[in-house]
């Protein structure tokens, strides 16, 4: 016994120290030889995220999802890396927006005039109002063009609704999806093999994420008149069983929800959004339960309320 | 010794790779919704339970009441009692949620009603989250039996502020300007009911010219313009007492008095030697400041709910538009830049929003901005619409309306509307007859 932790006690040791000692020696080695190789690296992680991203499994089920985003890609490279690294990220959350728009569209129905009317702002008259929101629930592929050719856009959009252009949530998906194929393509040019990332197989893709979004939002409910109902993001950790039906449910800032009633009305409405049978089961794949399992729903309004 | 040395880096790789994996693992699925739907909650409002029969005809009385003030506020949508699985005596003991979830109900309301030995009614009641499977509020009520109707809308409130956040508006009464006969020979009466309607009274006799009554924002107190043998002079009304009385007699025209929120002064514009401008009366000491100095028109001035800004409307710039300035008339600002003229501004009791006329191309319209002036969104329009008032919780607008006459001096009916900011939900408030100028009470019962 005591030995066994002698033994992995001096081991331990000896690792820090080997690595402490062993690998600077060995960077120094590389340095030398590898001041071209770093530029290198540079450019080539680059090069491979455009090619790498019209290749893999992920964008292609996203180019199944929905057809106007393969043109973005392939005008990209010609620019700069730099545009085409922005890029990829940017057609994946501008669908939502569409979609997510038309359902906001399509549920208040009932009066349709009044809900339009916040977001042509610009303009009071009432009727650009009502065709603009005619034309927008019938058919939710036409938006979609325009803002594939993103920043060329950009004036329509600020004209049109400026709610979509600050939103966060971009970035945020950037940063969730953009680290792991970049730290997969430094490993692959580290060891020099053609094939990236294949560890994101089990992961969920855009699309099969999207399903659930959208399965979600149909039974969002939110306080949408509530005072700075935009300042409030809600997350829920959700324990989910193998058939995609909710196991249990639980608002992750339980402190707020006991000290602002606004905040807590905003939050439960996410929770009965989580927990509402209408919109179960889920349709994730169940090969990768193991993924979903459980779940973090982040709940942002912001784009609703026009800000 | 080569051997171990390469043991070693086999196992701090693993070691390494091992890290990797749990970093992996911890990577949780997280998905973003940013798009809901605003449709009205759906929530069962079953009949209070009672013994006797009069206790359950109270019991149905008070939930019909609610499911309609709930059902009216266009948050809320009422399940149909028919569709009702679980009866009212096993519920009074526990509701069995996976009924209620069969039927699509997210919200369910259950009470009792008890007489007690003193003649006095005791009402008490649960709202309980079907999904959740847990109760959010339950609360319990004493009063006399006339009063049942005020218990009602107490437990609405009770409801909606548990549900949306915010305070409730249902414990509240309209004041409004009643109206009857021809156009050449106008009877004007101010009159009061409670803010779904009922209990409708008539507050003076009509023989003198009245208009804009205007509600304190803290007690049930009145103040509206009274042409008493034809001298126009702000009047306040207690609505406890029944006292008329007169709040000062001004030199000139005085026109829309409206109290500040804290309800200790009044704020009103008066015109003196052809130029209107703003004042602020003290209501204690009756000293009068001055708040605008211009040579243009400035008019309907309204405070915002800390008392520290004041919304007005002025033609300084050619045409009537929106303008913010400090309680002491400093920082004087333009809010309002779209096309048309704007009127009749009122800062929200909740202080985030103004709402306002706006008069464009012939038409009237009822909208809303921030105070800064962003955000503007107009909710509704028409022929004429005019006079908005906010609910106490700043939630809802009411307004009037008038259709269009024709050359006969016919038609020209005018009616009471409600419709909340965010432009849903517009329904009109049942009157006897015409009604104009509404003006809302803030709750009667600080509930």
């Amino acid at each position: 016994m005591f030995r066994n932790i002698a033994f992995s006690v001096l081991f331990h040791v000896g690792l820090v120290v080997a690595a402490y000692v062993g690998l600077p020696s060995f960077h120094d080695s590389e340095l030398y030889q590898d001041i071209p190789i770093s530029v290198e690296i540079i450019s080539v992680t680059d090069v491979t995220n455009l090619p790498t991203k019209a290749k893999q499994p992920e964008p292609k089920k996203e180019v199944a999802k929905s057809e106007p985003k393969p043109p973005p890609k392939p005008p990209a490279p010609p620019p700069a890396p730099q545009g085409s690294v922005q890029e990829p990220p940017a057609p994946e959350p501008l669908p939502e927006p569409v979609e997510e728009k038309v359902a906001v569209i399509v549920n208040p129905e009932p009066k349709p005039k009044k809900e339009a009317k916040p977001k042509p702002k610009p303009e009071p008259k009432d009727e650009p109002k009502k065709v603009a929101s005619k034309k927008r629930a019938p058919t939710p592929i036409p938006p979609r063009k325009p803002k594939a050719p993103d920043q060329f856009a950009s004036v329509l959009k600020t004209l049109e609704e400026l709610k979509t252009q600050p939103r966060p949530e971009p970035d945020e998906e950037k940063k969730k999806e953009d680290p792991k194929p970049d730290f997969a393509s430094m490993m692959a040019n580290a060891l020099e093999s053609p094939k990236p990332r294949t560890d994101i197989g089990p992961d969920l893709t855009i699309s099969e994420k999207d399903l659930v979004r959208q399965q979600i939002q149909r039974c969002w409910n939110l306080p949408a008149g509530a005072k700075d109902a935009h300042t409030m993001i809600i997350s829920i950790r959700m324990v989910m069983n193998p058939d995609g039906t909710v196991q249990q449910a639980r608002v992750l800032d339980n402190a707020k929800m006991s000290t602002d009633p606004f905040y807590r009305a905003m939050a439960e409405s996410a929770q009965r959004a989580a927990l509402n049978p209408k919109c179960q089961p889920f349709r994730l794949p169940p090969e990768k339960f193991d993924r979903w399992k459980t779940m973090k729903l982040t709940f942002d309004p912001r784009d609703m309320l026009g800000l | 010794m080569t051997h171990h040395f390469l043991t070693r880096y086999a196992f701090a790789f693993a070691f390494l790779m091992a890290m990797f994996a749990v970093q992996d693992a911890r990577a949780e699925l997280e998905i973003d919704i940013t798009r809901g739907v605003a449709e009205p909650m759906p929530i069962a409002v079953a009949d209070f339970f009672g013994d006797g029969k009069g206790e359950k005809t109270f019991g149905a009385n008070i939930a019909g009441v609610i499911s309609a003030d709930l059902e009216r506020s266009g948050l809320f949508r009422s399940a149909d009692k028919k569709a009702f699985i679980q009866d009212a005596a096993s519920l009074n003991v526990l509701p069995r949620f996976g009924d209620w979830r069969i039927i699509n109900v997210q919200a369910l309301v259950q009470g009792r009603v008890e007489m007690t030995v003193d003649g006095r009614l005791r009402v008490e009641f649960r709202l309980w989250d079907v999904l959740a499977e847990k109760q959010m509020v339950g609360l319990a009520y004493f009063t006399i039996p006339s009063n049942w109707r005020s218990v009602a809308h107490i437990i609405s409130d009770a409801i909606y502020k548990r549900i949306t956040g915010e305070q409730g508006y249902f414990d509240t009464r309209i004041v409004y300007i009643a109206e009857s006969g021809p156009k050449t020979k106008r009877v004007k009466r101010l009159a009061i009911m409670d803010q779904d309607g009922e209990r409708h009274q008539y507050l003076t006799a009509g023989s003198d010219l009245v208009l804009t009554p205007r509600f304190s924002p803290t007690l049930q107190e009145i103040t509206y313009l009274s042409y008493y043998k034809g001298v126009p002079r702000v009047y306040i009304f207690n609505i406890d007492s029944g006292r008329h009385e007169i709040l000062g007699e001004f030199p000139g025209m005085t026109f829309a008095p409206r109290f500040s929120p804290d309800g200790k002064s009044v704020i009103f514009s008066m015109s003196k030697d052809g130029n209107s401008e703003v004042y602020i009366m003290d209501l204690a000491t009756r000293s009068v400041q001055q708040l605008t100095k211009h040579s243009a028109i400035d008019t309907s001035p309204s405070m915002s709910p800390d008392g520290d800004k004041v919304v007005f409307n002025s033609d300084r710039s050619g045409s009537q538009q929106l303008y913010v300035t400090n309680r002491s008339g400093s920082n004087v600002k333009r809010i309002s830049f779209q096309k048309g003229k704007y009127a009749t501004p009122v800062w929200s009791p909740r202080g985030d929003l103004i709402a306002f006329t706006r008069i464009h191309q012939g038409e009237f319209f009822i909208g809303v901005m921030r105070p800064d002036g962003s955000g503007e969104r107009l909710l509704t329009k028409g022929f004429l619409v005019e006079a908005p008032t906010w609910s106490p919780n700043g939630r809802v607008l009411m307004f009037f309306r008038q259709e269009r006459s024709d050359t006969q001096g016919r038609g020209g009916k005018t009616r009471i509307f409600s419709i909340d900011i965010t432009g849903h939900n517009e329904r009109e408030v049942i009157t006897p007859g015409d009604a104009s100028d509404p003006a809302w009470s803030p709750l009667i019962h600080n509930n």
